[in-house]
């Protein structure tokens, strides 16, 4: 409750001083104070429903290549560039993401199913910090030579409604970061790199081009140059 | 180096900016020799397009050398050295699109795709100089560009052919040449094209190539109807006749076969309709005017085609849907699937079928840039096409 007066008290001084940039931001410090209050109330009541996300891409490339290339979780972080690192031994596989604010979060997770050249799902192991599961289908795609790749996500953020706020405000909503992760995955197997203008050269941005660079989130989303990855890139289709 | 940045609506200057580097291990650096300005760079100068930032180095036709390759690009198409022109779409040549030879509508060349599908549904190939929306890579306006993907794209073109003659490989000349195959012109054929810039010059042209009988170009710049009489076509000028009623007349009233719009979202006018869809577009309530292309309806013939080779944004109002539908018409248009035209128009000029460079009008060092652009804009001193050379003062000096 006083976080809300704060942001109401903020929200009134900026509107009277006309600066609109502190109205958006007492907004949001509004709306997170009420999905904090809300967010307490539902966990003292009931565990919550995860956020599940879906995304498909019909891709050019054999099955054999996609599943190759994924069931080789190392090679996540490629086209996954929130993940920091991932290692797999067998059925068990380390998880490290470079979360908000530059902390960073690990947790186990194991193989659930795994399918030849069709799928594999994840889950991660009881008490994680990060509970979540994942799946990732490749199916016949409408023509030759083409497959259907199917990702579905499903994870309890930390922090509740909160944390999804937050999340989506840094461009890392569930919902975009799996379509995105899977754009890129098709990117790698189709070209064998992920398209980027992040470190490319420009005039003089101000504050206008400054400000419309993290509109357009170019800052948070644009995958880093593969020049300097330490892994050769695959073969591409000829 | 130099490199002409937009900076705001109206405001076009040069910097000393950081040369491009490799990002991507199929990229290439390119040494630009002769780059041009677009009549649609004029819809980004005019601030008409959304989500272009301050700084952005504009300009998509551009032509060079190349002097670094990245890891990745296969040095059978493409290597340090060689003399290329650059195409405007950058294409992967892996993706569906791209093996369906629909190179502009690459699925993997835009890294803002996310951007751009949820105006769109989906989304276009990255372009050089445009938009973020576009991709917003970095153009060629300047002495040197980043090009990705550039064992794909870019075409190799012999020492004796000048700058000058090739440099509108990148998008003009196949532009206006995808225009008048989307005519889908049949001998003897009437085919009127409204906008005599430069992509209404090539598209006369190549009407007439694909066997076109008559054409008729619309435009108010006299110079530029000048230009159409020589490439063989009559002309309409909007300001003197009724350019419906004129068509119906010389067509004996069938109307013709054909109709093109090479003018796009700024098309100039006269009346009411004009009045309507300035007001607003400065109010920013659509992003096109569309009087053209309301034209181009109006005046094609029952079951004849519509090609539009003109940029247009937005969503847009007052559509003639019902002539549309009811005329049977067919339209056709999009951005130019540039490598299926640039081999066999190269071996046209080759063959001196055509020379290109009669479009030029302006010659300027890359650092008169922004005149050219206000005189391009301004259709100021009889200006068709400014064609820049990077390196004028340099080599003066």
């Amino acid at each position: 409750m006083p976080l809300m007066l704060l942001a109401g008290a903020l929200g009134a001084y900026s509107l009277v001083r006309g600066k609109p940039k502190l109205v958006a931001t007492a907004a949001v410090g509004a709306i997170g104070a009420v999905a904090i209050r809300r967010s307490a109330e539902k966990a003292a009541t009931e565990q919550g429903k995860p956020d599940a996300a879906v995304a498909s891409f019909v891709i050019r490339c054999s099955r054999e290549r996609a599943y190759e290339l994924w069931r080789d979780f190392e090679n996540l972080p490629r086209f996954m560039p929130h993940l920091q690192s991932v290692t797999r031994r067998e059925h068990q596989s380390h998880w490290t993401v470079a979360g908000p604010l530059g902390v960073h979060l690990s947790w186990n997770a194991e193989i659930v199913e795994e399918v030849e050249n069709e799928r594999i799902s994840w889950r991660s192991l009881p008490g994680s910090l990060v509970t979540n599961e994942g799946a990732i289908e490749f199916r016949p795609g409408p023509h030759e030579g083409s497959i259907l790749a199917t990702l579905r996500m499903q994870y309890f953020l930390p922090g509740g409604a909160v944390g999804k706020t937050f999340t989506t405000m840094l461009g890392r909503n569930p919902e975009f970061t799996v379509r995105e992760d899977l754009r890129r995955f098709k990117a790698f197997l189709e070209t064998g790199e992920i398209p980027t203008t992040a470190g490319q050269t420009h005039g003089p941005r101000g504050i206008h081009g400054h400000l419309q660079n993290i509109l357009l989130r170019e800052t948070s989303n644009m995958p880093k140059p593969q020049r300097t990855a330490k892994v050769e890139p695959i073969r591409r289709i000829a | 180096m130099k490199a002409v940045c937009w900076m705001g609506k109206e405001d076009m200057q040069v910097h000393e900016v950081p040369e491009p580097k490799i990002l991507n291990p199929r990229d290439a650096i390119v040494r630009v020799t002769t780059t041009c300005i677009c009549g649609s760079d004029l819809h980004l100068y005019d601030g008409l397009v959304p989500t272009l930032a301050q700084g952005d180095i504009l300009g998509h036709e551009f032509m060079g050398e190349v002097v670094e390759t990245g890891p990745g690009v296969d040095s059978a198409k493409l290597k340090t050295g060689d003399r290329v022109v650059v195409p405007f779409t950058i294409a992967c040549g892996g993706c569906g699109p791209c093996h369906e030879e629909l190179w502009s509508l690459c699925d993997n060349s835009n890294p803002n795709a996310w951007f751009v599908e949820k105006l769109m549904g989906h989304s276009p190939s990255g372009l050089f100089g445009y938009t973020h929306m576009m991709g917003g890579y970095a153009g060629g306006q300047a002495q040197y560009v980043r090009v990705p993907f550039a064992d794909v794209g870019p075409i190799k073109v012999p020492e004796s052919l000048r700058d000058d003659q090739v440099v509108f490989l990148s998008d003009i000349f196949p532009t206006g040449y995808m225009a008048a195959e989307n005519c889908n012109i049949k001998p003897g054929d009437t085919v009127a094209i409204w906008g005599c810039g430069p992509i209404g010059q090539f598209a006369i042209r190549s009407a007439f190539m694909m066997g076109a009988g008559r054409v008729i170009a619309i435009d108010h710049v006299p110079e530029r109807l000048q230009m159409a009489r020589e490439g063989g076509a009559e002309t309409l000028n909007f300001d003197d006749v009724d350019v419906l009623e004129a068509l119906r007349e010389i067509t004996g009233s069938k109307g013709p076969d054909a109709c093109m719009d090479a003018v796009g979202m700024e098309a100039s006018g006269h009346g009411m309709q004009y009045f309507y869809d300035s007001a607003k577009q400065k109010l920013r309530l659509v992003q096109d005017r569309i009087g053209v292309l309301r034209q181009c309806i109006q005046a094609c013939r029952k079951g004849g085609t519509v090609s539009v080779p003109g940029v247009y944004a937005g969503f847009d109002d007052k559509v003639p849907l019902g002539a549309f539908m009811n005329k049977s018409l067919t339209l056709k248009t999009g951005q130019t699937h540039m490598m299926r035209y640039m081999k066999p128009l190269l071996e046209r000029i080759e063959k001196g079928e055509i020379d290109p460079s009669f479009v030029i009008s302006h010659r300027l060092p890359l650092t008169q840039a922004p005149e050219g652009y206000r005189i391009f804009r301004e259709k100021e001193d009889h200006c068709t096409k400014v064609v820049l050379d990077p390196w004028a003062e340099a080599a003066a000096a």
